[in-house]
């Protein structure tokens, strides 16, 4: 068996005792699923439970735990009858995910959840955190159309707006997946118009319309997470620490710090005029170093821009 | 290895039990366990204290007169169980799920799925995994205590300040996690991004030493605009945008913000800016699809700039 810190096992054993207290008796290998053990580390810490508890540890002071093979049999009066209260950050950790769950949620749709949380937040006393999406009313409806699109199989037709190619364009697309990342909602889907596996921006669909077609290629998505609207380039972009934020949001962009405190942005770039504008909005402290054809970018962007004031 | 747990678990029983404080001594006699030299013997009995600690197990020290100089240890029952809550299991189940669909980052969430019982079902796939902070847990113990928070905090220019601050609570906005509260610094109310704050260098001050104005809301209090982020008078800028951008400024600003709609679908943008860098930097991301109209000084201060990135 390999070694588990002890720390460990204590935190699976006071949360597996309160359990048990509750229910009298469970198998060994549902406490072992629940509580992410081996069947063989369940038993061995239960065992040496069963020989804990209060001085001078004759056998009615210790706890009342039962391993008869498969089934753990266990009763407290006094000790470890109810759970363990939460650290600061899993209070934290509890509550944001109740939270989101609701923001993600239509309204209404998990009155469980609601109620629960209700009555944590009146145990662990009320604190105003909240976790917002910032999701419009017409992007929380296009999301649940692609939602229960994806559950039932179907196409959806979508008025997409390309933010740098000054067009919508109407596509019928498969959708496969909603994803959150950092800040966006992202829509996986086989797009029938481009015949091609495509990463649509939420709050670029303009609207959106399930169709009564099945949709067909809900099989042969394999592994493809990236997110972009066509291929991208890298451009390798060396900024001050403190503009990371001006990037960070940008789909695939990777860090890399330098020894003089600068840091490396390579961004996927699918769009040269986007490029220039971020390196107008960094600063002339920002520069490019590869590719060759965009280390002047900067520069023809700031004149062209320029032109409309002069 | 099983040998600490059975003295940790043995530990924990003995001072959650305990009506009085429990000297080392005592401690040591009542388990058995620990080694029979004195100086070994406290070392061993520190690492049990801080390991219970990280835990979330917190040992109440209580100076004795008896012996003088000694220290009585207990764990207090209001500070090990968790308050009663009467969940259903259906109740239970619905906070499990969403534990797990939702995760912080760094798997502050296994903890207290634990002790809500554990997992359901190993299916179940996470939906978002939830940004953190290294003082997200503090600066929710001072917000639910009322206690005052004060620590040094790097702002987006990269000046370093001590703040001190009542936490009326925090928002977690396009993933970032955000205090809101009172500064004292200030003397007004200001929003802090939570991972710009040194947790090396923050305290937390006694419980119940500022009231919560009564129905103030947290997310609505956050400037979210940062072109408002600055300290001087607001100006309203007027700013042309061409019909190809002017959708994605309305749906921005709002259509209220319209100050004028042109035959070409262009449209007159209104917005209010006292921070110009910072209108400057949303500005420049339309590109040569945005033009100020005036102000003077701001039509000035862009094309200074521009001018400067054209040379």
């Amino acid at each position: 068996m390999t070694a588990i810190p002890a720390g460990v096992r204590l935190r699976r054993l006071l949360a597996i005792l309160p359990w048990l207290a509750d229910r009298g008796s469970a198998t060994v290998s549902e406490i072992a699923e629940r509580f992410g053990m081996t069947p063989a580390h369940v038993v061995s810490d239960l065992e040496l439970a069963a020989c804990c508890g209060l001085p001078p540890y004759s056998p009615d002071e210790l706890f009342e735990i039962i391993v008869d093979d498969d089934i753990v049999t266990a009763r407290f009066s006094r000790l470890f009858h109810r759970r363990q209260t939460f650290t600061n950050a899993e209070a934290v950790a509890v509550l944001a995910a109740g939270r989101t769950m609701l923001a993600l949620a239509e309204s209404g749709s998990l009155p469980e959840l609601t109620t629960a949380l209700a009555k944590v937040a009146a145990a662990l006393g009320d604190v105003d955190f909240e976790v917002e999406f910032g999701m419009d009313a017409d992007q929380a409806s296009h999301l649940h159309t692609i939602r229960d699109a994806i559950e039932a199989a179907v196409c959806v037709e979508i008025e997409y707006q390309s933010a740098w190619r000054d067009e919508s364009t109407v596509r019928t697309i498969e959708p496969v997946d909603v994803t959150l990342r950092d800040r966006q909602w992202y829509v996986a889907a086989w797009c029938q118009s481009s015949v091609a596996w495509r990463t649509f921006r939420l709050d670029r669909v303009v609207r959106a319309q399930a169709l009564s077609d099945k949709a067909s290629q809900h099989e042969s998505r394999r592994g493809d997470d990236g997110v972009q609207d066509g291929a991208s380039t890298v451009a390798r972009v060396v900024i001050d620490d403190h503009q990371r934020d001006l990037v960070a949001s940008v789909a695939g962009v990777v860090f890399e710090s330098l020894d003089n405190g600068r840091v490396v942005a390579a961004i996927p770039v699918t769009n040269e005029e986007w490029l220039g504008t971020l390196l107008c909005r960094l600063g002339s402290g920002a520069s490019v170093v590869a590719p060759p054809q965009w280390i002047d970018l900067r520069r023809e962007t700031a004149r062209k821009v320029l032109a409309r004031y002069l | 290895m099983s040998e600490r747990l059975e003295r940790l678990t043995n530990l924990v029983a003995l001072l959650l039990d305990a009506k009085v404080p429990l000297t080392l001594d005592n401690i040591a006699s009542e388990l058995g366990l620990y080694p029979p030299d004195p100086e070994n013997r406290r070392a061993t009995f520190e690492r049990d204290k801080k390991l219970l600690r990280d835990e979330g197990i917190p040992i109440t020290v209580v100076p004795l007169d008896q012996p003088v100089g000694t220290s009585g240890y207990l764990i207090r029952a209001e500070d090990f169980y968790l308050p009663k809550i009467d969940l259903t299991e259906s109740e239970e189940v619905a906070l499990q799920l969403a534990m797990v669909s939702i995760p912080t980052v760094g798997g502050w969430s296994d903890g207290a799925l634990l002790k809500l019982g554990g997992r359901q079902s190993a299916s179940t796939q996470a939906l978002y995994e939830l940004p953190v902070a290294p003082a997200l847990p503090d600066v929710y113990h001072a917000a639910r205590t009322r206690s005052r928070l004060r620590f040094t905090y790097t702002d987006r220019r990269g000046n370093t300040a001590s703040r001190t601050v009542d936490p009326y609570g925090a928002v977690c906005r396009r993933g970032f996690w955000y205090l809101v509260g009172f500064c004292h610094d200030r003397e007004a109310i200001r929003t802090f991004r939570i991972d710009r704050i040194d947790v090396g260098a923050l305290s937390v001050g006694p419980p119940g030493s500022f009231v919560r104005p009564e129905g103030f809301n947290v997310a609505a209090a956050i400037t979210d605009d940062p072109k408002l982020l600055g300290t001087g008078e607001t100006t309203q800028v007027l700013v042309l945008v061409d019909s190809s951008r002017a959708w994605l400024v309305e749906q921005e600003r709002g259509s209220s913000a319209v100050y004028e709609r042109r035959t070409d679908g262009s449209i007159v943008i209104a917005v209010d800016v006292n921070h110009v860098p910072a209108f400057r930097t949303w500005l420049l991301a339309f590109g040569e699809h945005a033009e100020v109209l005036g102000p003077v000084p701001i039509r000035d201060a862009v094309v200074e700039w521009l001018t400067e990135m054209a040379t």
